[in-house]
């Protein structure tokens, strides 16, 4: 388990990378890579030539061997020792306190992204697939840092990790992982740092967008350089039939898509009972236990709309 | 080659020691933080004493250490070569190390780690601590099955607990060619002599050993430590209190490599 604390402002500030990280933090198959590739265009701007993995394989576990949490002790130790003595498992907090253990922790992450900007003086920006599940770990130990939420529509993102591509996923583990994965970021909402970028709105108006994401990461990027930008990106994939993936992000997502202002899908009934009989029959999940606990009353609702939509086409 | 790779105020001066949970590692370290010279992650027990604690440091920095050799070409090597993430990792062991030292025994130049999870972390270890003295403490591992299956923690099953024991053992027992400085002492002769094999090991890695030491060495050999669940007096051979069924259990995991060790043939 991380400190419950974040590295000190103070010593953040004497970071030769203070203020001139951006991590993204996406979905794969969001659109990040092309994000990644337009910011990389502008000015002083640098990104690493593959994803580095950096928290989600490496500093991550550092700061999670902080202290073991309740969940280890509860899990290795059967009863405590009846000498009064409390056992846990101190870790890393025998070694020191956790400013300094933070800040031991950042000059490490430093020399290793260090070399990642090259001769450049300026920012670099890093996406990594799992780094969204790193959002605290990053805010912890990077709390300067600029992050991006990369935010696409979710039937759309599941479609894409349920398909050939991504063998290991079937619809409903796809719709789950970019639910599960948006909620991580929930975690950070109130960081100063963060913002979230609607890939569909990107691509509708780039210009404004990439000139709105230089200006907070104080990139002084002329015409010229948007349209560089928007050049490395490239075009946008093309939207797919979301399918049964998109059908159950329909449901069991139906909060996260209202909050980034996704409207409702055209369905048809066949996929629509499909996706609620995958639902169903996961009954026994941790994936339908949390949308039983959390999102109880918005499945409820949604539940209600599909319904009477599905009454609506039947009649 | 025993060169640590970078400049380091521990070279050469790292002690390791692997042995698995229960097999006499917080004992023995206690031994070893006798000398003035030597300090370790270290907490202050009830009775006023140190007592050497687990630091998990190299679990810790165990994904990064792998991200290292990834194999499509990711990761953060892609940035600054294999090499250095070594260096990185040592230089940030290093600090933390310095820091507990510093708040426990400012004036000792030698450290001491215990963590039973190190008999996992030989590979790692070998790298970012080529030029650390390893020492592989083996305890009779029907001693280890019954104290781990006793203890408030881990499995309660003398067979699950002996066939973690045979694992810890072939772990370090496969990668101890890595590790140019490698000693393997038994328990049971640490507990027959503890200041002689101690005076030894001071004496392999280098360490002066005066009168005072030793009077320290023989105060501290015989206190308690670590005996979770334990009520009867330190020391060996406790598996006799094992039940017939119980030892069948310790012998159908681990038969081989008890008598590999030659354990069984001490038996009754």
């Amino acid at each position: 388990m991380r400190p419950d604390v974040i590295l000190p402002e103070d010593r953040a500030a004497e970071s030769p990378l203070s203020g001139r990280v951006v991590f993204l933090v996406a979905t794969p198959e969001t659109g990040a890579e092309r994000l990644l590739r337009g910011l990389a265009a502008l000015p002083g701007v640098v990104a690493p030539p593959v994803p580095t993995h950096v928290f989600s394989q490496g500093l991550g576990e550092v700061l999670d061997h902080w202290v073991s949490g309740a969940e280890m002790i509860n899990r290795f130790v059967r009863r405590q020792p009846d000498d009064g003595t409390l056992m846990g498992f101190r870790m890393l907090s025998g070694l020191t306190d956790p400013e300094t253990f933070l800040s031991h922790a950042r000059t490490l992450g430093d020399a290793l992204l260090l070399p990642g900007f090259g001769e450049s003086d300026g920012m670099l920006v890093e996406y990594s697939p799992f780094h969204i599940n790193n959002v605290a770990d990053i805010v912890t130990l990077y709390p300067d840092s600029h992050i991006v939420h990369v935010v696409r529509d979710g039937r759309q993102v599941a479609a894409r990790l349920a398909s050939p591509l991504y063998m290991e996923e079937n619809p409903g583990e796809a719709a789950r992982r970019w639910i599960d994965e948006q909620h991580a970021v929930d975690e950070i909402a109130h960081h100063p740092m963060l913002s979230a970028v609607r890939i569909e709105g990107l691509d509708a108006d780039p210009t404004t967008a990439l000139a709105l994401l230089a200006e907070a990461f104080g990139i002084d990027a002329g015409d010229d350089d948007i349209e560089r930008a928007i050049a490395a990106m490239g075009d946008p994939p093309p939207v797919v039939p979301s399918g049964a993936a998109g059908a159950i992000v329909d449901i069991a997502g139906a909060d996260l898509l209202a909050k980034y202002g996704y409207g409702p899908e055209q369905r048809d009934t066949s996929t629509r009972l499909a996706a609620w009989a995958h639902l169903s029959s996961s009954a026994a999940g941790s994936f339908a236990r949390r949308i039983a606990t959390e999102g109880a009353s918005s499945v409820v609702e949604r539940a209600r709309a599909v319904a009477s939509s599905v009454r609506r086409t039947e009649g | 080659m025993t060169a640590s790779p970078c400049e380091s105020p521990f070279a050469d001066r790292v002690v390791i020691v692997l042995a698995g949970r229960r097999s006499g590692s917080t004992w023995l370290s206690e031994l070893l933080l006798s000398h003035s010279e030597v300090a370790g992650v270290s907490v202050v027990d009830k009775h006023g004493h140190l007592e050497p604690h687990e630091s998990a440091i190299f679990g810790a920095v165990s994904d990064l250490w792998l991200a290292r050799a990834r194999t499509d070409g990711e990761g953060i090597s892609a940035l600054v070569g294999d090499e250095q993430v070594v260096i990185e990792i040592r230089r940030f062991c290093d600090r933390l190390l310095a820091r507990a030292r510093d708040a426990v025994s400012p004036q000792a130049t030698w450290f001491v780690e215990k963590t039973p999870d190190n008999v996992n972390r030989v590979p790692l270890l070998a790298e970012t601590y080529p030029d650390a003295w390893y020492i592989h403490l083996v305890r009779d591992g029907r001693d280890v099955a019954r104290s781990f299956a006793v203890a408030p923690f881990g499995p309660d099953d003398v067979g699950t607990t002996a066939a973690v024991w045979a694992t810890d053992y072939e772990r370090v027992v496969a990668n101890a060619w890595r590790l140019p400085r490698f000693r393997e002492i038994r328990y049971e002769s640490l507990v027959a002599d503890p200041v002689g094999a101690v005076t030894a090991l001071f004496e392999w890695v280098g360490l002066e050993v005066d009168d005072a030491l030793l009077g320290r060495l023989r105060d501290r050999s015989g206190r308690v430590v670590a005996r979770f669940g334990e009520t009867g007096p330190i020391g060996e051979g406790k598996w006799r209190l094992l039940s017939d069924a119980e030892l069948d259990r310790i012998y159908t995991v681990a038969g081989d490599r008890l008598a590999e060790l030659g354990y069984l043939r001490q038996s009754p």
